[in-house]
């Protein structure tokens, strides 16, 4: 049952965003069909030729589709993961339904899995739904390169996976929506800035090197030296890291006090603007 | 008096911004008054007055981008907790209830997140000042103040930006979204105007240059008279709040 509440508050969300999703896939498959056109010409007259290599247009679109399609994808899980995250079961305090909920007869465990199950479902439909877009189109080229797309959908899955477990994790623990949404977005502004400026100001790159290697989640060459570019590790940390935060938020809702609006008069929460005159 | 009532129920959030932006500005304006010997950090020895600019830029330089940063998050935040998030929590339906008018708590609501935003600014500049005087025993605070001004018309546009969707929908977190998309909108839009990314939209260079590049608005030559753009922005400020002012007076609770 909780499953459909919160399916029906994000419903629209959800919807907006697939559709969007979509569209965007859709544009960048057009642009990469028309490209695909343009190199075809230009491949009849090089590859009529005995060359080293020969051009093939068909995995050149597919590369190009892709290449737009990695650039997008990954600030698209980012908003999905903060949006979803901020109405996940968290903001039930704020709104005050929180009473009501534990009324029914199921554990707290299960709403805060529930919750995280439907918004990780959503958000893998909403990313899906470009790479849908690009490969519906590409199809009608050829058909042999549709598995490229799969890691950078998978990777952007995890990564968004792993933010929206980090929004579900502030929303549960502040208890309010806004307050989950701007810890959140406070923590991957300084995941993504802070060691950049770490690197420029102090010359520290171990911070650098650690984000590079972290968000560097579709290298096909892993590295024969350099332990930061082993191929897998940073997959699997992000999906630790994506499993870890909902039993963080199931932890804070399994001992947190509910406050009925009653405890909020007495404790001064609303009495808090009792003041204004 | 809602104004004072604004400011107390943010007095934490405030005091832990403060600290952040405190702490984010030690960390860039020190290391321009130092430098690394044999694997230690000491302080800069000056030895001309060229180097003595340079240590100078440089700190104000490092201090501005930290603060740019640390002002747009802050000024988002307290935006969309202006007036958006009395709705949420119930308290919309007392504060109407007092004697005063509805342009009033707007107006007011507003002023206050705009005056919480002046020691965000006033503070971490003054910290910077003295980090750099106490490092270089010498006061050039020229550019870091030349720069703050557009510093504040930043942190001011992004924070009444929030504060008019926060209203307009009456809620914080749907004003906070739609300000920081429409952030990034402005932001893709300068990118495909400019040419520049390439799609590249994870990459720290060019996220910290497009950062840094939001100054050039206001000291581009190109400007249709001088401190053009910064007049936009300045009537962009002031207008939105009365927009969400004509949005409240109509609504329905």
């Amino acid at each position: 049952m909780y499953a459909w509440k919160c399916w029906h508050d994000s419903r629209d969300r959800v919807i907006l965003y697939a559709l969007a999703s979509l569209a965007i896939g859709l544009m960048f498959g057009a642009i990469a069909l028309a490209q695909y056109h343009r190199w075809l010409s230009y491949a009849w007259v090089w590859n009529s030729h005995v060359r080293r290599w020969y051009m093939d247009p068909v995995r050149w679109a597919w590369d190009w589709a892709l290449y737009m399609t990695e650039g997008s994808i990954f600030p698209a899980a980012l908003w999905v993961a903060l949006t979803l995250g901020a109405v996940s079961v968290g903001r039930e305090y704020r709104s005050g339904a929180m009473p009501f909920l534990l009324t029914r007869p199921a554990s707290r465990k299960a709403f805060v899995w529930t919750d995280w199950s439907l918004g990780l479902a959503e958000m893998t439909v909403i990313l899906a739904m470009m790479v849908v877009g690009v490969v519906s189109v590409l199809c009608r080229i050829s058909r042999d390169y549709v598995w490229l797309s799969f890691p950078p959908l998978l990777g952007c899955v995890l990564l968004g996976a792993a933010l929206y477990g980090l929004t579900h994790f502030t929303t549960a623990l502040a208890g309010s929506s806004m307050k989950g949404l701007s810890a959140s977005a406070a923590v991957i502004l300084f995941y993504e800035l802070l060691p950049g400026a770490l690197q420029e100001w102090w010359r520290l790159s171990g911070p650098l090197k650690l984000r590079d290697w972290s968000l560097n989640l579709w290298e096909y060459k892993s590295g024969v030296n350099d332990p930061f570019t082993l191929h897998g590790w940073p997959m699997m940390m992000w999906l630790l890291v994506a499993l870890a935060f909902p039993l963080l938020s199931q932890f804070v809702l399994e001992w947190r006090e509910v406050k009925t609006s009653r405890d909020l008069c007495i404790s001064g929460h609303v009495g808090s603007t009792g003041a204004i005159g | 008096m809602y104004f004072w009532a604004c400011w107390f129920n943010r007095r934490y959030r405030l005091i832990a911004y403060l600290a952040l932006t405190l702490v984010l500005v030690v960390l860039a304006a020190l290391p321009a008054g130092l430098e690394k010997l044999q694997g230690h950090w000491t302080v800069v020895r000056i030895t001309s007055q060229e180097h003595l600019a340079w240590v100078w830029n440089t700190g104000s330089s490092n201090t501005v981008a930290a603060m740019l940063v640390a002002l747009v998050f802050i000024g988002a935040d307290l935006g969309a907790l202006g007036l958006g998030d009395d709705p949420e929590r119930g308290n919309l339906d007392f504060l109407l209830s007092r004697p005063r008018s509805r342009a009033q708590l707007v107006w007011s609501g507003w002023f206050a997140g705009l005056t919480q935003l002046l020691p965000m600014l006033v503070l971490p500049l003054v910290t910077s000042l003295g980090v750099l005087a106490a490092l270089t025993h010498t006061m050039l605070p020229g550019n870091l103040l030349r720069l703050s001004v557009p510093l504040f018309a930043m942190a001011a546009a992004m924070y009444t930006l929030a504060f008019f969707m926060a209203t307009v929908t009456a809620s914080a977190r749907q004003g906070y979204e739609l300000a920081a998309l429409a952030a990034v909108l402005f932001l893709g839009y300068r990118l495909i105007l400019s040419g520049e990314g390439e799609f590249a939209l994870w990459r720290t260079d060019w996220m910290w240059e497009c950062l840094r590049s939001a100054f050039d608005w206001y000291l581009s030559p190109h400007q249709v008279f001088p401190s053009a753009n910064l007049m936009f922005v300045t009537g962009a400020i002031l207008l939105l709040p009365y927009l969400a002012q004509l949005s409240f007076d109509r609504r329905d609770l």
